[in-house]
């Protein structure tokens, strides 16, 4: 293959992606990949293709010119690239051949209750992604873990202990630090819902030192936390979902009696019973691969007749649940109603990091 | 007529795009095939990891072009002390300033060691390069930024292996052997300054679109990698071990290195699995990745002597690790 051939192969690669890029802007399921918040690079991405797909056009002349000859000034090793078995090129350009058409043909697909399935309604997990800091907080407990199993009967004590404090103001938002935090061994072994006090105070004062706060939800929302903890209804809207799912379930006793009102799909976990599922939306900070499961378990006989998958609104009573060792927020449906599928399936963070690390 | 032929397939691939560009709605092929959802989500995980780093792939590119174009190697020469050890500090802010990703450094080096520069400086900036640059800086921010320790700890351990690595190399090493292989010996290269401005810019442009597609065929086989371990494999599988001390960070850093992802996008693929690995174990996939990983052995092995190549990677990989540990322990 020459490298004028090359040179064209890839000229028209580059504006396939251009293509690509063009029409997800125009489709609006750019959205379905990325957030907002990454649009002004996404704009670039697209200009800088275009250019470069241009560009390589008229390189073809130039190369075609000057085949065989080793006319780049700057031997910087590109040039072993145009060098190798046809099988080899076959498949390097195979592989940039298939996100254009893909992209092209599958853009539509959103993540669904298979996806979900696979993430798995967990809540350590779930809040683990959802702010990185939590899972800091994790890896105490492996090492407590190999140092010793002596500890999970301590834990035990202190689990009950957590149960009681609850109700306690004080505690509040202590324990809920540690449901975050303790999770990964929780959900499945049963065992040490919060074992380590004393970590956890060393992980205060490490953020102390350094600074750094912890982002618990009712510090990334503090207004939004105020409306709702005075609020008789909660409407979960496009634009406070991940901060609203947030918020209950970090302290889901605080809004318990209080009604609710929000648009999710239905998926059922491994071990949920016939009448329930969880009906929630994904939540994207970065790109579709940070997604994580943003909703509320709910109990009803209705929903033994609905699928996964399909879209519901719901209106209903906020309460709580124990789930694999978690107290969690859940919502006893007054009406279930099947709704279309939103235009954008997704809902995105809108909580500002940068200005808050400033 | 070869080459008619050749022409002619790559006319019709333009064609079949343009086509599916505009009639994509109407053929509406995921309708008619009953393509499996989860098919379906490995395709969407692909291309949002895909496209989320092509932005900060055409970046690093484009400011890696304009160095390699407009900065000769001579001044950088310049500003490295004569002293071994330190040259050690000013090699790894030279590697700081370049924004230039792991397949570019390579050759980069190469050349850096021909005209003379001392082995072990050069691999410091070798391993620096990759992770210690503004670009990859601010692609690790969008990806972590809710965990600005993961940030920081990549920026501030890239900066100390970095040295260790150097300092090992010349105890290793002093300045006895030279690495490269014999056919690269006597080349001088050339430089672009005496050539005029308009054959620079074009130059940067040509260099900017085949460093896309030199680092773009990892990026894809990265990106496919890691969308198909997101939509295949239970998470639950992976909690166990990811979040052990010990295996964790050794998984990932084998992960990192198969993965042979550019390190301007790296931090996506890490953000995805934020939720199954310590950050730790994430801290050893984007420290110990940029610095050592299968396409850079490759680069490598194209210019310098195998036993070279290997002692290095093994160097590299017993201070990545150790320093990792060590991390994890006074941290947490």
């Amino acid at each position: 293959m020459s490298k004028s051939a090359h040179i064209f192969l890839r000229a028209v690669i580059l504006l396939g992606f251009t293509l690509l890029l063009f029409k997800l802007i125009v489709t609006g399921d750019i959205s379905r990949f990325i957030a907002p918040r990454m649009m002004p690079y996404f704009y670039f991405a697209l200009v800088v293709m275009a250019v470069l797909g241009t560009i390589q056009l008229f390189r073809i002349d130039n190369e075609k010119a000057h085949d065989h000859d080793h006319h780049e000034a700057c031997n910087c090793a590109h040039d072993h690239d145009f060098k190798g078995s046809k099988k080899k090129f076959t498949f390097v350009y195979g592989l940039f051949v298939i996100p254009i058409f893909s992209g092209l043909l599958f853009s539509n697909h959103a993540l669904g209750s298979s996806q979900a399935e696979i993430m798995g309604f967990k809540h350590e997990l779930r809040q683990a992604s959802e702010s990185g800091i939590y899972a800091q907080e994790v890896v105490p407990e492996d090492e407590e873990e190999i140092e010793s199993d002596t500890k999970i009967s301590d834990s035990e004590i202190s689990d009950g202990d957590m149960v009681e404090a609850h109700s306690d103001d004080e505690f509040d938002e202590y324990q809920s630090e540690d449901v975050h935090g303790s999770g990964e061994e929780v959900g499945y072994e049963d065992a040490n819902l919060s074992t380590n006090q004393t970590n956890q105070e060393d992980q205060d004062d490490v953020y102390e030192e350094t600074g750094l706060q912890y982002l618990t939800p009712s510090v990334m929302y503090p207004e939004l936390d105020q409306r709702l903890r005075e609020a008789e209804h909660i409407e979960i809207t496009d634009e406070n979902y991940i901060g609203v799912i947030s918020l209950l379930e970090e302290d889901p006793s605080a809004f318990e009696g209080k009604t609710v009102s929000y648009i999710g799909f239905v998926f059922r976990e491994g071990d949920f019973k016939e009448n329930q599922v969880v009906a929630g939306r994904f939540g994207i900070t970065c790109c579709t691969a940070d997604a994580g499961i943003f909703g509320l378990i709910a109990t009803d006989e209705r929903f033994q007749d609905i699928t996964n998958d399909t879209w519901v609104r719901i209106t209903g009573t906020l309460g709580t649940e124990e789930y694999r060792g978690w107290q969690l927020t859940t919502v006893e449906p007054e009406s279930i109603d099947v709704v279309e599928e939103p235009d954008n399936p997704y809902v995105y963070e809108q909580f500002d990091y940068e200005e808050f690390f400033e | 007529m070869k080459r008619f032929f050749r022409e002619g397939a790559i006319y019709a691939l333009l064609f079949l795009i343009v086509f599916v560009f505009l009639f994509a709605e109407f053929i509406n092929l995921d309708e008619r095939l009953t393509i499996s959802s989860r098919v379906l989500d490995f395709n969407t995980i692909f291309l949002s990891i895909f496209l989320e780093a092509i932005p900060f792939v055409l970046l690093g590119v484009f400011v890696s072009s304009i160095i390699q174009v407009f900065v000769s190697d001579e001044t950088i020469k310049k500003y490295i002390p004569k002293n071994p050890i330190g040259a050690l500090l000013p090699a790894v802010i030279a590697g700081a300033i370049f924004p230039i990703c792991e397949c570019a450094i390579v050759p980069i080096v190469r050349r850096l060691i021909q005209k003379g520069m001392k082995l072990h400086v050069a691999m410091v900036i070798l391993v620096s390069a990759p992770i210690l640059n503004p670009i990859v800086f601010l692609s690790t921010f969008y990806a972590f930024q809710t965990n600005m320790v993961i940030v920081w700890g990549r920026m501030g351990l890239a900066f100390l292996i970095a040295m260790l690595v150097g300092l090992v190399i010349y105890m290793l090493f002093r300045n006895r052997l030279n690495p490269l292989r014999s056919e690269f010996g006597a080349i001088t290269s050339e430089s672009s300054k005496d050539l005029p401005m308009k054959q620079k810019i074009k130059d940067i442009f040509y260099h900017a679109s085949d460093e896309f597609f030199t680092m773009g065929k990892f990026l894809l086989i990265g990106a496919m990698f890691a969308s198909f371990i997101q939509t295949f494999l239970p998470r639950e599988l992976l909690v166990g071990f990811g979040m052990d001390p010990i295996l964790g960070p050794a998984v990932m850093m084998v992960l990192a290195y198969f993965l042979s992802l550019c390190s301007e996008a790296d931090a996506f693929v890490a953000a995805s699995l934020n939720q199954i690995f310590s950050p730790s174990a994430i801290l050893a996939f984007l420290v110990y990745g940029p610095m050592m990983d299968l396409k850079n052995t490759l680069l490598m092995l194209a210019y310098f002597k195998t036993k070279f190549v290997l002692t290095l990677i093994a160097v590299v990989t017993a201070i990545v690790f150790p320093t990792i540990l060590l991390f994890q322990a006074f941290w947490y």
